[in-house]
């Protein structure tokens, strides 16, 4: 009878032990889960924040079929530049200048700083016309444009 | 005899309760190593849709065809199921995804070739007016972009 009693309160204890081990591991898994999920959406609203404030200005013209660009962050934070389109508005063709120019137009712009670029469009035969959208795209993903006509910037 | 079995019981007990307690171990360690499984595969899945950005950058059009230039700014890539223009499916094979050097990428705007064109055959002009388009990617995420024309 004792034998038995004994047996069964190492069953019972046995199966407390495992119930308490799976509900703390569970629960340490799903706290940890969730944590990355949180970091996460702290990540993607701050990316977004980011995004909304970022400001360039562009100014520039096409001479000779020479590209003279100026961009400008008035943003309060740096803004990466990772290429900058052309779209030839009389061919109806977008080229990027980083496949034009065949180096890499990246540049990190700090908030108040310029970058230059003066870039020969018609060469490797490839002929851009005097009107054209510039489109300067960032690393968060915002495109800032400039509308050139008859090689002078439209307001 | 009843000290005994005592002493013999706790034994057992300690003994049962490591050898369990070693294999739960294991099995978890397996199982968060794996990164498989109901709980990780529902936080998992939620945290690649929020990492999933895409932008649009730029629209240009032709006689027959919609240009749109977008921009994965996410930290996973991005792979397009389904395209929506004005709220009509566009079979698969009237629609491109290329890079900005003319490549095709198949459906995927990877984190490597982020600026991507995606060129949509029409079959004629849209007409003028405010347009719609909605790429759904295979997370179930779904961006709506609309653009004049």
């Amino acid at each position: 009878m004792s034998r038995k009693k004994s047996i069964s309160n190492i069953i019972g204890a046995l199966l407390f032990i495992l119930a308490l081990t799976i509900v703390i591991s569970i629960t340490i898994i799903i706290l940890t889960e969730y944590s990355k999920f949180v970091d996460t959406v702290r990540y993607t609203e701050s990316l977004e924040q980011e995004r909304d404030i970022e400001k360039l200005h562009l100014s520039g013209a096409i001479t000779d079929g020479t590209l003279n660009l100026v961009i400008a962050n008035i943003g309060p934070i740096t803004v990466n530049i990772i290429d900058i389109l052309i779209h030839d508005l009389e061919n109806n063709t977008l080229l990027s200048l980083s496949n034009i120019t065949k180096t890499d137009i990246n540049k990190v712009l700090n908030p108040g700083e310029e970058a230059s670029y003066n870039i020969q469009l018609n060469s490797n035969n490839i002929i851009i016309s005097n009107s054209t959208v510039i489109i300067v795209v960032t690393s968060r993903g915002r495109s800032f444009t400039l509308l050139i006509e008859s090689g002078e910037a439209m307001p | 005899m009843r000290a005994i079995s005592q002493v013999f019981a706790s034994l057992m007990l300690i003994a049962i309760t490591l050898a369990v307690m070693a294999l739960y171990v294991v099995n978890l360690s397996a199982y968060a190593g794996a990164k498989k499984g109901l709980i990780y595969e529902v936080f998992s899945y939620r945290r690649k849709q929020l990492l999933e950005r895409l932008s649009l950058i730029y629209v240009f059009t032709n006689s027959t065809h919609v240009n749109l230039v977008v921009y994965n700014y996410g930290d996973v890539d991005i792979v397009v199921k389904t395209i929506l223009l004005d709220n009509d499916n566009i079979p698969r094979e009237n629609y491109t995804i290329i890079n900005v050097y003319g490549e095709d990428l198949g459906d995927v705007i990877s984190t490597s070739n982020r600026l991507a064109i995606i060129s949509i055959k029409t079959g004629m002009s849209l007409t003028k007016g405010v347009h719609v388009v909605t790429l759904i990617t295979e997370s179930n995420n779904a961006f709506t972009f609309t653009f004049g024309v």
